[in-house]
């Protein structure tokens, strides 16, 4: 298969410290990439090798099929970048940034500030002095900024980052938008599992440097564990309904108090049936997947400690 | 290239720049004027002019004036354009575009040079001929008026002045830049005045040409190696 970005073996050391390692990124075209893992995982570094801000020390980059170190200008051209907090002349206005962003990338279409303005819903404030801005507001300019060219490949950096709800639903369907619409692909950072989780295709796991999975999220799904959640107002007797007499024996409380059946064989409508000829009163039950975050601190955790 | 430099001034304000440049003039101007005609420098005892060696002849003052109060304008442009635009990001943003990182620094570097030159050999100039006029209509001078306006090499001299004076200022950009500081730059814009106003022994290095061509040549290959490590450069 043809990626649009694609690492082979791609590693940095800084003096003696091993920063990453050995990591083989695969970003198919037209797809949502999430970047994930702890801090000081390596992300950044990784979103900086792949837009040529540091020099790798080991492997290759290859973006639209060319190697990188080749065809770097060219393909800088097809791309857009948010790295860590976005940088803007901040006496100059949101309007007169992007203007000045236009210039840079030889991008000429008439109307296109607006546009991206539009995108980010910044009209009204595009006039003022960036230096009057909100932290999200100029998260939303960065990113105004990045798609104000089209480009094929998006890279964000922790987008989400000091944006209100209301500004990362804004951006979560901007991202779905320019897939959708524009064919975008998209190679997203972030540690907000939950968001990733609703708009990513692909995630890739890092953790310590070194990529522990990329996965679909289709194939997440399918390699989640599956399992019945209680919500019960007696979770001792249920426990002892699950154990005594139903014979149940994989389950789990949880924290916050919630029952977790893990037994495939079992199916939600006799497990009510059953707790309610019982007597244990059912707040909630229903049939449930492992969240991403499960998942990422299943496979991280121990790395974590 | 004129583009890149047009968009560095357009960026930076440099309105702001200009304002500045032109009050400096102005009280460079009617600072020098006070000194020749009015008598500011005067020993009120004596009434003779109270200068040090060297300083005796008005065109000395307006060299010395002129030349270090463009070492620092040069220093606080070269802070702005160039070394905060590595502290607060701007240079990552501008490395992200598809044009040559030399092309970039060389803008930058080109933006500052070319205005410090312009606005120094017009200070000069405007200088000059407010003294020039001032001889005209005032009988009598503290410090003799010892340039020839009507001579071309006079314009020779201020160009070439310009030219190595606004190049020697690049150096406080190598201080802030290997310091990551632009409080360095401007104060090594400083340090520059006292270094070509100082002595070497029982040399003055005031108005030494070879001293002056030194430094600049100096200037020149720094910024050459620095426009050509730019492409390996890691940034962030």
């Amino acid at each position: 298969m043809a990626y649009l970005l694609e690492t082979c073996g791609l590693g940095k050391d800084i003096g003696r410290q091993n920063i990453i390692e050995d990591v083989s990124l695969h970003v198919k075209k037209g797809e949502i990439y999430g970047f994930l893992g702890p801090n000081g995982a390596g992300k950044t570094t990784i979103l900086k090798l792949v837009t040529g801000l540091w020099n790798p020390t080991r492997g290759e980059i290859f973006l639209f099929g060319k190697q990188m170190k080749n065809d770097f200008r060219h393909a800088l051209k097809r791309m857009g970048i948010v790295l860590e907090y976005p940088a803007f002349y901040k006496f100059l206005s949101g309007r007169e940034n992007l203007e000045l962003h236009r210039e840079y990338m030889g991008y000429y279409r008439h109307g296109s500030v607006e546009e991206a303005l539009k995108l980010v819903c910044m009209e009204e404030m595009a006039d003022r002095p960036v230096k009057n801005y909100s932290l999200g507001m100029r998260e939303r300019l960065g990113i105004a900024r990045a798609v104000l060219c089209k480009p094929e490949l998006l890279i964000l950096d922790e987008p989400l980052n000091g944006l209100d709800p209301s500004g990362i639903h804004l951006i979560r369907e901007l991202l779905r938008r320019l897939c959708q619409e524009y064919g975008t692909t998209v190679l997203m950072s972030s540690h907000i599992l939950p968001e990733v989780e609703t708009v990513a295709d692909t995630v890739g796991i890092l953790c310590k440097g070194k990529l522990k999975e990329e996965v679909s999220m289709k194939e997440l799904s399918q390699k989640s564990v599956s399992f019945i959640e209680a919500l019960t107002a007696d979770r001792r007797k249920a426990a002892f309904v699950l154990e005594e007499k139903l014979n149940i024996q994989k389950f789990r409380i949880m924290e916050d108090g919630s029952i977790r059946v893990y037994d495939q064989g079992i199916q939600v409508e006799s497990l009510v049936k059953q707790l309610a000829s019982e007597d244990v009163g059912i707040l909630s039950l229903g049939r449930k997947t492992e969240t991403l975050e499960e998942y990422f601190m299943k496979l991280v955790g121990e790395d974590l400690q | 290239m004129k583009k890149m430099i047009w968009l560095e001034w357009k960026k930076n304000r440099i309105g702001r720049y200009v304002r500045n440049a032109l009050i400096m003039a102005a009280l460079l101007a009617l600072f020098l004027y006070a000194m020749a005609f009015f008598g500011i420098a005067n020993d009120p005892e004596t009434g003779i002019p109270d200068a040090a060696p060297g300083m005796l002849s008005i065109s000395a003052s307006t060299e010395f004036l002129t030349n270090s109060a463009y070492f620092v304008f040069t220093g606080v442009m070269l802070a702005s354009f160039v070394v905060n635009a590595y502290k607060n990001g701007i240079m990552a943003l501008m490395f992200t575009y598809p044009v040559s990182r030399k092309k970039i620094l060389c803008s930058q570097m080109a933006a500052v040079w070319i205005f410090n030159f312009a606005a120094l050999a017009i200070t000069k100039i405007l200088v000059y001929t407010c003294l020039f006029w001032g001889g005209k209509i005032h009988t009598a001078s503290a410090f003799p008026l010892d340039f020839h306006m009507e001579s071309i090499s006079f314009y020779g001299s201020v160009f070439f002045t310009s030219a190595v004076v606004t190049t020697i200022g690049f150096l406080s950009l190598f201080a802030g830049l290997f310091t990551k500081s632009s409080k360095a730059a401007v104060i090594a814009s400083f340090l520059l005045v006292f270094l070509t106003q100082g002595s070497l022994g029982d040399k003055s290095l005031a108005g030494n040409t070879t001293f002056l061509l030194i430094l600049a040549a100096l200037s020149v290959t720094l910024a050459v190696g620095n426009v050509a490590a730019a492409e390996k450069q890691e940034i962030l």
